[in-house]
């Protein structure tokens, strides 16, 4: 399953969108350029809810992985 | 005063008389093979105290204090809260060395508690952020952490800090440590947790005095109640 590098959302809805994915037990980094999101299969559903819960902007997916 | 009890006997310390009317002393506590030195702002007989790690920085030539210590260290004492502000030992002729500052606090906090105080919440800002993180996990009497606008690096290991609450601030407009960084600290972090993002605050936050002042002061109050 892809990984989705999104644009934050609005700075006084970080912390919840980070509570649900944790709930979602969706794993996530944020990194300076955004959160990158490591879904997997069954979390396609609640990642399309957070999507429309926190108006999210997907930046890119499956960015390239630098080492 | 001077502290003869060797408990814990790998620390002494001496305290200045306290200054007339405002109740503070200077601290140092000779621990090992460090010497730490500290200002300590006794408020009345209650056994609360915020420790600022790093909130003095002292040089041969001048010694300088966080004006965000300073400031909430003041008005919290009307509550009866205690503060102690700590310089790190040989800071900063030995740079930012985490691990040796890390350990600077918990002496102090080990001279904390052997002075009498049971419940200590503990600040740091930027470098701090991360000692104070790092420090408190092993520190039964720590019952909260803040961070000012902390840096990563050290942070890593946040989620030890629970069960214990937690607080994360950072600046919105921070150019040293952008609010990723606080945002970062924040997930890997267990609950009881918090962040707040300060719009239009810099690395320094007490651009934004008006926010952080007030939000420091409840936070402090309300877990030491």
């Amino acid at each position: 399953m892809p990984t989705i590098v999104v644009t934050p959302p609005a700075p006084d809805l970080r912390m919840l969108f980070m509570d649900a994915m944790e709930a979602d037990g969706i794993d996530y980094d944020r990194n300076k350029d955004g959160y990158w999101i490591y879904l997997r299969e069954s979390q396609v559903v609640p990642w399309t809810l957070l999507i429309s819960r926190f108006s999210l902007i997907i930046e890119d997916t499956d960015p390239p992985a630098f080492f | 005063m001077q502290g003869k009890d060797k408990i814990p006997s790998h620390i002494r310390y001496e305290m200045s008389a306290p200054v007339p009317g405002m109740q503070l002393e200077n601290v140092v506590i000779h621990a090992n093979d460090r010497d730490i030195h500290g200002t300590l702002k006794s408020a009345g007989n209650k056994k609360d105290i915020v420790l600022w790690a790093g909130s003095i920085t002292r040089t041969p030539e001048q010694q300088r204090t966080s004006p965000i210590a300073l400031a909430v260290s003041d008005k919290i004492a009307t509550n009866g809260i205690s503060s102690m502000l700590l310089s790190y030992s040989e800071y900063p002729a030995q740079g930012n060395d985490l691990s040796r500052c890390i350990q600077d606090t918990k002496y102090c906090v080990e001279f904390l508690v052997h002075i009498g105080y049971e419940k200590i919440i503990m600040v740091g800002h930027s470098f701090s952020g991360a000692v104070a993180i790092a420090a408190a996990q092993s520190l039964e009497n720590v019952i909260g952490v803040i961070t000012l606008a902390s840096q990563t690096l050290g942070a890593q290991t946040v989620s030890h800090v629970s069960p214990r609450p937690l607080l994360i601030i950072h600046g919105l407009d921070d150019q040293t440590l952008g609010p990723h960084c606080g945002e970062q600290i924040y997930s890997w972090a267990s609950q009881p947790k918090e962040l707040v993002l300060i719009e239009g605050a810099t690395h320094r936050l007490w651009d934004r005095k008006d926010i952080l002042e007030p939000l420091l002061i409840n936070w402090v109050i309300d877990q030491l109640q």
